[in-house]
């Protein structure tokens, strides 16, 4: 029980002017014992900044800019270095795009956002700051057209150009080759497109009859049965995947908008074919031909690594919740082994495990490269974790959540996509979060297995005799650009948490 | 077990007494809708059920009642197969519930189902909470999906809620919203859980006027409630469960007026007073 508070208790306090030499004499100065503190506080403050301030003053800073282009790149040729620019560029124009769509109120961040380009173009010289503007001229472009959109699909096409930024993020960087068959593979992947398209249009036109999944069934078989040459291998991977489509498209047909954006998939395949045929061979011989990932370092990879982790251990490691909490035996028991046995292995162990296994484990002639076996080993690790924070968030929804969808005649995989995991993803956002800002900065670990991230450039530049005695500028830089990302990542997390109304409704 | 544990919870409202023309709108001419053959389940060791037979027909609105744990809740959620029988049949619409999946989703599409605990979905609005299942199990058009959700809405008196989460109404204003997401099933048989032992009395009512139109209207009606207000006006037989069986059961004035057993005379003076 509470003691009985008097009446008077509950009066406002009196107010008190705010001056700040009273703040200091009643929290700093009174009582003596508050003196004391302040005074040895001052001094330690004192004790400690004035040779970092020295230090700072006298650094050689100039280490940075020097390195800067490999800080941020790693060995990434020279001549292809506007492809990374555009993927800044890009970014810039999606996340401006974005904010005019969706960023309806004076936020204190728009202007961080917008001083960061500005920023860094003023302390950058010569073309890097023209690149730098550009970025900022493509942020406001993208501001400017996301605002005349707001209220016309700004919301659709906003999703679509971060759908669509990753792949384009990847081609750029990665450029591509041209394919060892010869001229033939253009008329593969235009048959397999067409037979995308196709079993799309049939999902959601026939999606009351059954008999066309034969079609596609068939045709994978006929492609099995000849599995050596390359027109059955093109039957058969198109039939597989025409019928996941033609399945899926089926099985949404009802929702609003389904036909609409199957006619707009249709009338995508004409330019994709134009671009197959016509456009795909000079690119790949000029501006666009390929970087192997063994040229892909700095900051970029890790970047690079840390987006394609998260973007693939999160659908993974929800999976293996779902697989723990499975009633079917033989899934839950793989599930439990994964993740205890990836959790019982140190990171480091399995970054070179992915290196050694994957080549042994996978035919001759589908050997990866060593960038996505790092990632494939990071995916693996982080997906563990992963499936253990979402089973936690799957546990706190009550047992009332799955017999009302049940009862309102929801099957069991509507029930967990439509009604558990909303709940139980929104529930746990801030372990995740927190979980994606440790895989940034695991991904410094690919210096040990040969990989040139940003602090493995950084050893290197080390290294270099025009710049021994360096290392507390570029350690700190290094430091520096982690926390800004790192923070960033938490920041987000925190606006997102309130645009969801998480621990609210 | 004493005889005071077993009394519910205060739940009968005793200023609740509708003044409704009582009329049935139970259809004996046709074949039952509901059939329940000597059902019996067991949790483990526990015998629950123990040999239930029930017959209902359309229309017909039911009232169980009995002690806590008598095994009330069990046997209505093996109507829609929330909970799995170990012996006996159940056959609802004409189609028998076993273990085909297909079937038991065939059957929930046509029962809906009002909880205790309204188990309302908190990430959704109120109106998505009610056109879910619509858009994703008939596969309606949204459109006319909200449309008849509105309906709904306006029938269970709250159409200025619609775009508000569960978590920012009232108890009684949630479990109305149940109901409505429920009826936008259009299902054939509606079943009630308790649906107003977690309500302040003031919102008790609020939520019976609802289900007493709904009655009204002509829904075969399955209510496991002690409001016995409700049972009186609307009622057209009613089933006392104690320890896993049928103990009694018949028309409310039989059962209020001139109960046979001697258990269902005192359970029934337990909760009158
Ligand atoms: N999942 C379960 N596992 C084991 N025993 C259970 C389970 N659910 C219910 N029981 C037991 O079955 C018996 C009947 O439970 P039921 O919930 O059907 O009672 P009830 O008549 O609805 O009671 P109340 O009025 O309290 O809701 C109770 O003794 C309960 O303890
Ligand atoms: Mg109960």
């Amino acid at each position: 029980m509470a003691p009985q508070t008097q009446r008077d208790e509950y009066l406002p306090p009196p107010t008190e002017r705010f001056s700040l030499l009273g703040v200091i004499w009643k929290n700093l100065l009174t009582p003596w014992y508050n003196f004391v503190l302040t005074v040895v506080s001052l001094w330690l403050l004192y004790a400690i900044l004035k040779p970092t301030i020295r230090w700072a003053l006298h650094a050689r800073w100039e280490v940075l800019p020097a390195n800067m282009r490999i800080l941020m790149t790693g060995p990434y040729p020279g001549e292809f270095l506007w492809r990374v620019w555009a993927t800044l560029w890009l970014l810039g124009f999606v996340v401006g795009f974005s904010w005019g769509v969706w960023v309806r109120r004076r936020e204190r961040v728009t202007w961080v956002l917008v001083a960061i380009p500005i920023l860094l173009a003023a302390v950058s010289q010569g073309t890097v700051r023209l690149y730098w503007l550009g970025v900022l001229l493509a942020a406001l472009i993208g501001w400017a057209l996301g605002r005349r959109l707001r209220d016309r699909k700004g919301g659709l096409i906003g999703v679509l150009l971060w759908v669509f930024y990753f792949p384009a993020f990847v081609l750029l960087i990665r450029g591509f080759g041209l394919p060892e068959e010869g001229p033939a593979w253009k008329y593969h992947i235009a048959v397999q497109l067409a037979l995308y398209v196709a079993a799309l249009f049939v999902g959601v036109w026939a999606a009351k009859a059954s008999w066309p999944g034969w079609i596609w069934a068939a045709l994978a078989v006929v492609g099995l049965m000849g599995w050596a040459g390359p027109w059955s291998r093109t039957l058969f991977i198109g039939g597989v995947v025409a019928w996941l489509i033609w399945n899926g498209a089926r099985r949404y047909a009802h929702l609003e908008g389904m036909k609409r954006f199957t006619i707009s998939v249709g009338l995508a395949y004409i330019p994709a074919l134009i671009f197959i045929f016509f456009a795909y061979e000079p690119l790949a011989q000029t501006w666009l031909s390929k970087v192997n990932s063994n040229y892909w370092g700095g900051l970029l990879l890790n970047l690079l690594i840390t987006v394609f982790g998260i973007m693939f251990s999160f659908p993974l490691g929800v999976l293996f919740a779902l697989g723990r909490r499975s009633s079917l035996p033989v899934i839950r028991l793989f599930s439990i082994l994964y993740i205890e046995f990836i959790r019982g292995v140190p990171f480091i162990t399995i970054l070179f495990m992915a290196q050694v296994m994957f080549p042994i484990l996978l035919p001759p002639e589908m050997s990866i490269d060593r960038v996505v076996r790092a990632i494939l080993g990071v995916v693996m690790f982080a997906a563990a974790y992963m499936a253990e924070n979402v089973r936690g968030g799957l546990q706190a929804i009550p047992k009332g959540q799955y017999e009302a969808a049940y009862a309102l005649g929801l099957t069991a995989t509507q029930t967990m996509l439509l009604i558990i995991l909303p709940q139980a993803l929104r529930n746990v956002i801030p372990v995740l979060v927190g979980q994606f800002i440790g895989l940034l900065k695991d991904t410094t670990l690919v210096t040990i297995v040969g990989l040139l991230d940003i602090l493995g450039v950084a050893q290197s530049v080390l290294s270099n005799p025009d710049w021994i005695g360096t290392q507390r500028e570029v350690y700190l830089f290094v430091a520096l650009l982690f926390w800004v990302f790192s923070y960033g990542m938490s920041y987000a997390s925190r606006r997102l948490e309130q645009a969801l109304g998480v621990g609210q409704r | 077990m004493a005889e005071q544990d077993c009394q519910p919870q205060a739940t009968l409202n005793k200023q609740y007494a509708p003044q409704v023309k009582k009329q049935s709108h139970a259809r004996y001419d046709q074949d039952p809708i509901i059939i329940v053959e000597d059902l019996h389940k067991w949790y483990g060791n526990f015998h629950v059920l123990r040999g239930i037979n029930m017959k209902v027909w359309p229309g017909e609105v039911i009232v169980i009642f009995g002690p806590s744990g008598s095994g009330k809740s069990t046997f209505i959620r093996c109507i829609n197969r929330l909970e799995e029988h170990q012996k006996g049949r159940i056959i609802v619409d004409g189609i028998e519930l076993t273990h085909d999946v297909k079937n038991i989703e065939r059957i929930r599409r046509e029962v809906g189902m009002v909880f205790q605990q309204f188990n309302l979905f908190p990430h959704l609005t109120v109106l998505e909470n009610i056109t879910l299942a619509p858009i994703h199990v008939r596969k309606w058009p949204k459109e006319k999906a909200e449309k008849i959700a509105m309906e709904l809405l306006e029938r269970v008196g709250i159409p200025d809620q619609a775009h508000k989460y569960p978590g920012q109404l009232s108890g009684g204003q949630q479990q109305r919203v149940a109901i409505a997401r429920a009826l936008a099933m259009q299902p054939k048989i509606m079943l009630f859980d308790e649906p107003t032992s977690a309500l302040d009395p003031e919102m008790i009512k609020e939520v019976l006027d609802v289900m007493i139109e709904l009655a009204q209207s002509g829904m075969t009606m399955l209510v496991v409630t002690h409001e016995m207000g409700f049972a009186k006006a609307v009622a057209d037989r009613m089933f006392f469960f104690d320890k896993g069986q049928v103990v009694e059961s018949g028309t409310p004035e039989e059962i209020f007026t001139n109960p046979k057993e001697e258990r269902t005379k005192q359970f029934l003076a337990q909760i009158l007073h």
